[in-house]
């Protein structure tokens, strides 16, 4: 599991805009054998000389790829032209050019020495690939939503918009498919319009895994007898338009009347491995 | 209404290439090269065209790296997918 406790926390920052994290831009390479924990916020020997020095975002080049889907995954590069004898073992990921220093997304360790020496070149390519669980039919993150992330965590890319602020209500029965971008049939009326949520970060696991976001509408304008069919959830960054991060869609249709309350909590718990 | 929870995994892999001089004892002058690590294994060694290393230039290599390293899945110029 090589990404860090600490790059989970990051990650649920950049999703619900709480925290303040900072984008990943810098890789750092390392001599320590020791195993990867989740717990690790360093690597355990990072070099610092003959060439072998943590790389600044100035020279990472980072690019969205196509693993499972478009744009699903980020692929970051750097290399090292290497002035004297050194040993590499270990390699992360970090939000900071100095080294030594900055949050740590990831660390992989390799399970034997490479010896390097003078005039050796290394070239490092990470990539950071987003999945979902298989098989859901009524709620999931949505490819864009997954895009969209991506975009919000590495520093050489630029977010369409900025993290998840918003909840809609709908009544589409459709189930989820992660190539939607829209609720089915959003509504715009009688207290169920999309709002703004009051977004914040929560552990599930491991401290601030995850984003969550808290919403309660209330039904109104009806009038006696009236009711109204609520029975999908989507998470946008945009009081209007914007993109979708993820949907949910209920069992069954909820029918509501006036004063009704509708308490929401979406949350979205990031695993890494 | 309940609470509503989603999972979203982040999978991380990594790949280094180590390119190499090698000595003329066992190669063309200016011949290079070129290892590329996938997580736990050696993916692929890529030498310059025409470089032909001798018999002891491969047990050279294979004395370089550790033995876990050396599960060895390809010998040529076309990397494998990253899912290997």
């Amino acid at each position: 599991m090589p990404v860090t406790n600490a790059g989970l926390a990051s990650y649920s920052s950049f999703q619900s805009g709480v925290g303040g994290a900072a984008k990943f831009r810098a890789l750092a390479i390392g001599s320590g054998a020791t195993a990867f924990a989740a717990t690790q916020t360093a690597l355990v020997a990072e070099l610092t000389t003959n060439g072998g020095g943590r790389q600044a975002a100035a020279a990472v080049t980072q690019t969205l790829v196509t693993v499972t889907f478009a744009n699903d995954t980020l692929e970051s590069t750097a290399s090292w032209t290497i002035t004297g004898a050194l040993t590499l073992r270990e390699v992360g990921s970090f939000d900071n050019d100095t080294a030594s220093t900055g949050t740590m997304e990831f660390r992989e360790v390799y399970p034997g020495d490479l010896p390097l020496a003078a005039g050796y070149i290394v070239g490092i390519t990470t990539r950071v690939i987003r999945t979902m669980p298989d098989n859901v039919t009524l709620e999931g993150v949505t490819r864009a939503g997954v895009v969209e992330f991506i975009k919000l965590a590495a520093f050489d890319l630029t977010a369409a918009f900025g993290a998840w602020t918003h909840i809609a209500v709908g009544s589409g029965s459709t189930n989820f498919a992660d190539t939607q971008t829209t609720l089915v049939t959003e509504i715009t009326t009688n207290g169920l319009a999309r709002a703004a949520a009051t977004a914040s970060r929560v552990t599930t696991t491991v401290t601030n895994d995850t984003a969550q976001w808290t919403k309660t509408f209330t039904v109104t304008g009806l009038g006696a007898g009236v009711g109204i069919t609520a029975r999908e959830y989507g998470l946008f960054n945009q009081s209007s338009g914007g993109t979708m991060a993820m949907r949910f869609v209920d069992a069954a249709d909820a029918t509501h009347v006036d004063n009704d309350a509708i308490a929401l909590t979406l949350k979205l718990i990031n695993t890494g491995s | 209404m309940p609470e509503i929870t989603i999972e979203q995994n982040h999978t991380v892999v990594t790949r280094i290439t180590i390119q190499k001089p090698v000595g003329d004892k066992d190669y063309p002058r200016g011949a290079h090269e070129t290892h590329i690590f996938q997580g736990k294994r050696l993916l692929i060694i890529r030498r310059v065209p025409g470089a032909k290393p001798t018999v002891e230039g491969e047990k050279a290599l294979f004395k370089y790296y550790p033995e876990e390293l050396l599960n060895v899945q390809a010998d040529g110029w076309t990397l494998p997918s990253w899912g290997v």
